[in-house]
């Protein structure tokens, strides 16, 4: 069986979602294997499968910006999109993927990581479904079961909008958002940072995509148009992302959110109340190692430059309850904090990520 | 209990092999989970969504969604029925309940469903269930893991 290409071409944002949606709705046992390609007109924000709109999005701002939130049936976090990015899915039944998640992102990564080998980028798969550039992350992939199809996404990162990315989301602080602007320009990069003048046009990656995809998956790929029960789901599903009760289901709570920068390194949002205030922990976590940290909240501390000395304490300490406690509890008896203990500022530090109420 | 390839596979349950899914049938209740080998397969659990207490949920169609860190998808009832519990305490307790204990502290929902006489047709019991089990793990050439507590 040959692999269907649908090359959509540069459409609406909502329509750049609509589509692998819909196609993986209308997917049946019979029905060919199908590569989707899109870029979209316009920036959007979309956010993961699970999320909370309102808790992870600065709602106000999008709307204020005409930046249109959506949600999409893929997990991961929140992330602002533009015409700087291609998106890839593919669409396969389910019957014939591989049956372990690590085989499915190892078979379906390795056309577009040859992709950019070709361009010129030493990109890796790095297990389970990051590409990197020397440690570096290029691009977002996922995976769903969406109907009876399991869906790959990912995209040909051509360029990305750092600033407006950190600009769109909620965050604790604004030095949290420099936090996550410097940490997002250290370890995400694009194809057009990478190459520069010498940067493929988009048209010419996506050729160089498609031909990666037949190769690396031992078929021939087939230009096609999309069927009538497919364009009747893809308008069902652009209604349907289109509605504010499919964008505000609920979500996680505020407790504690994690966003991905790549693959090892984390940034980490805990909030604990404790007698004498709430505190927020912002911590970036690279291989189990805290990179980088801001405390903030409605707490007193006293002298306040040891709060910024606490912060600089902490960097470096592995991220763990022991490591965190025994650096905050030595600090928190040089100072004076009124209903605040070091236990109450690890377990913001150390706060999980947790299910919806 | 039989244990395959490290895959728990508890007596007096019935299954959706297929889907990876125990259904145990208290009178006209069905309490639903994941099996063990879903929850290997899946990875450690990020979050879930599910359908709300009250809302009919039809063969084939979601009572939850689940997110692990690489993959989303959802969990389909067998047979018709209502939804009339979720266990979304525990989960917000514990996002890895089901990760660690998947057929008892970590089921997903209680559905009744609408016709009690036919809602386990089609779903495997005992011998029959543990034989394809069997089948499917070796197919699958996995192992079950399970989060440490």
């Amino acid at each position: 069986m040959t692999i269907r290409l649908l090359d959509f071409g540069q459409v609406e944002s909502l329509r750049s979602l609509a589509i692998f949606h819909g196609v993986g709705y209308a997917m049946r046992q019979n029905t060919p294997d199908t590569i989707t390609i899109t870029r979209p007109l316009d920036p959007f924000v979309s956010i993961g499968h699970h999320q909370d709109a309102k808790s992870e999005v600065d709602l106000a701002f999008c709307d204020e910006a005409g930046v249109p939130v959506y949600r999409r049936e893929i997990g991961g976090g929140a992330v602002y999109l533009d015409e700087g990015q291609t998106f890839w899915h593919t669409i396969f039944h389910q019957s014939r993927v591989p049956s372990k998640l690590m085989n499915v992102y190892t078979k379906f990564l390795a056309g577009p990581v040859l992709a950019l080998n070709r361009m010129g980028i030493p990109a890796v798969h790095r297990p389970v479904n990051d590409i990197q550039v020397e440690g570096r992350k290029i691009g977002g992939t996922g995976a769903a079961t969406v109907g009876e199809s399991m869906i790959v996404a990912g995209s040909l990162m051509f360029d990305f909008n750092y600033e407006l990315m950190v600009r769109v989301l909620n965050v604790p602080s604004e030095k949290f958002r420099d936090k996550m602007y410097s940490t997002m320009r250290e370890y995400l990069t694009t194809i057009n940072r990478q190459l520069g003048d010498d940067a493929p046009t988009r048209d010419q990656g996506v050729r160089v995509l498609l031909e990666c995809f037949s190769e690396t998956l031992e078929d021939e790929l087939v230009v096609d148009e999309p069927r009538p029960d497919e364009l009747v789901a893809i308008e069902q599903q652009e209604e349907r992302i289109a509605t504010p009760e499919w964008l505000h289901l609920d979500g996680l709570p505020p407790s504690g959110t994690i966003t991905k920068i790549a693959e090892g390194v984390d940034v980490r949002e805990g909030v604990h109340k404790a007698p004498g205030g709430l505190v927020r922990a912002s911590v970036a976590v690279r291989d189990g190692v805290i990179d980088g940290i801001v405390l903030s909240g409605d707490f007193f501390m006293e002298p306040a430059e040891e709060l910024a000395r606490l912060q600089d304490s902490l960097v470096g300490i592995a991220y763990d309850d022991d490591s965190v406690l025994g650096v905050v509890k030595a600090h928190m008896a040089t100072v004076d904090a009124p209903g605040l203990d070091a236990t109450d500022i690890t377990t913001a530090v150390m706060a999980e990520p947790q299910a919806m109420a | 209990m039989i244990v395959h390839r490290g895959c728990a596979i508890p007596d007096g349950l019935a299954y959706d092999v297929e889907g990876d899914l125990w259904v145990e049938f208290e009178g006209d209740i069905a309490r639903m989970g994941l099996t063990d080998v879903a929850q290997t397969r899946m990875g450690k659990m990020v979050s879930i969504r599910f359908k709300k207490v009250g809302k009919r949920v039809l063969a084939g169609k979601s009572i939850a969604t689940v997110e692990s860190a690489k993959w989303v998808g959802p969990i389909h009832s067998p047979f018709d029925g209502e939804v009339i519990e979720t266990n979304d305490a525990a989960f917000a307790d514990d996002i890895l309940i089901a990760n660690r204990d998947p057929y008892v502290a970590g089921w997903i929902s209680l559905v009744r469903p609408d016709d009690p006489e036919t809602a386990p047709v089609g779903l495997l019991t005992d011998d029959a269930a543990v034989a394809a089990y069997k089948i499917r793990i070796d197919e699958l050439k996995m192992s079950c893991i399970r989060c440490a507590d």
